[in-house]
């Protein structure tokens, strides 16, 4: 049976690709879909704070959407409507050996956030090779092969091989490890990682209730350990890199228990 | 489930109002984007966009800077299509 978040994935992925003329790229959409590719509705952030930095502007409306949706929902959309997310979701099924990756790794997106999207833009201008959309693997995935199929695989420059390279290393690691990417390099993830702690929207489970079986730890597409932050009480959300996936409520036993803070 | 603290839902509270201010002077925003090929004469003709516009340029290099003036990369005087940026 297809969970309601693949159905959601699947929609999110078939309904941002699908703008034949009209586009809404004034407004941007906090997921990882290139704004390049023809068939997008919006724009995506991280582009346009890399442009907004070579120009030495603030990107008024492209920071404030990021934050009002990161406020009201956290990193929903990262597990529910991502379709880079989605691909990890779906490479990951492969079935292979599976690693976790070490905790300090988690670190490297922030890094990546602030040099290759605000700092090397605002130094080298916004058309500069070392900015993070000159190696994006959504962009190479949405943009870059498809001009390579259709100009018939003719010689690449570097930066074009450059490009395609990441995007081979990331999906051949997804395959080995959950949501790789995320956890690594996604600079919206970044963005967005603090106002998970912040936004409206909780997992709610009966963290009384919880024996600790780590069943949601097992689920985690995000090797978070949701059980920790359970068993103390504390929304399983509340934490830097969890997508929101609900994942760790759908395998929960004790999900449907109240308990004195459910009603 | 212990509720969220005090001053997280205050944090949370400053940010929306943050967020809405962020969205509100972006709309008022505007930038003055010079046409390219103008200045032959000593005349520089520009058009004044909107942040909206602006975010939308961004996407595709429509915009560049050179030294403190922004210059339009494509002829706003004709409806354009979609376009794709070069990265």
């Amino acid at each position: 049976m297809v969970s309601k978040r693949r159905i959601s994935q699947i929609f999110s992925l078939i309904l941002l690709h699908s703008s034949w003329g009209l586009e809404l790229k004034w407004l941007c959409n906090p997921v990882l879909s290139c704004h390049s590719c023809v068939l997008s509705w919006f724009a995506c952030p991280i582009g346009v704070f890399v442009q907004y930095s070579g120009y030495h502007l603030f990107p008024y409306i492209a920071i404030g959407t990021v934050l009002l949706v990161g406020l009201l929902l956290g990193k929903l959309l990262c597990g529910w409507v991502c379709p880079f997310g989605f691909l990890q979701d779906l490479l990951y099924k492969i079935p292979t050996r599976k690693f976790i990756l070490p905790r300090w790794t988690g670190n490297i997106k922030y890094l990546v956030l602030i040099i290759m999207v605000f700092l090397l833009p605002f130094f080298l201008g916004e058309e500069t090779m070392y900015s993070f959309c000159r190696i994006c693997p959504a962009s190479a995935l949405q943009v870059t092969l498809p001009n390579m199929i259709s100009s018939g695989f003719q010689a690449a420059p570097l930066a074009t091989v450059v490009k395609l390279s990441v995007l081979v290393v990331v999906l051949l690691i997804v395959i080995f490890s959950s949501r790789a990417f995320c956890k690594v390099l996604c600079p919206i993830g970044a963005l967005l990682a603090p106002l998970n702690f912040l936004s409206f929207w909780t997992v709610k489970l009966p963290t009384d209730n919880c024996v600790p079986c780590q069943k949601c730890d097992k689920a985690c597409p995000a090797d978070n350990s949701p059980s920790k932050r359970i068993s103390a009480g504390k929304a399983p959300n509340r934490s830097l890199d969890c997508v929101v996936c609900h994942e760790c409520r759908s395998v929960c036993p004790k999900k449907n228990r109240k308990n004195r803070y459910n009603q | 489930m212990k509720n969220k603290p005090v001053y997280l839902r205050i944090l949370t509270l400053a940010g929306l109002i943050v967020a809405l201010a962020l969205l509100l002077v972006g709309s008022l925003r505007f930038y003055k984007v010079y046409e390219t090929g103008t200045e032959e004469f000593g005349i520089l003709t520009f058009y004044k966009i909107g942040e909206p516009q602006m975010v939308v340029d961004s996407t595709f290099h429509g915009v560049v800077r050179k030294g403190e003036k922004f210059y339009s990369t494509y002829d706003r005087s004709k409806p354009r299509g979609k376009t794709a940026c070069p990265t």
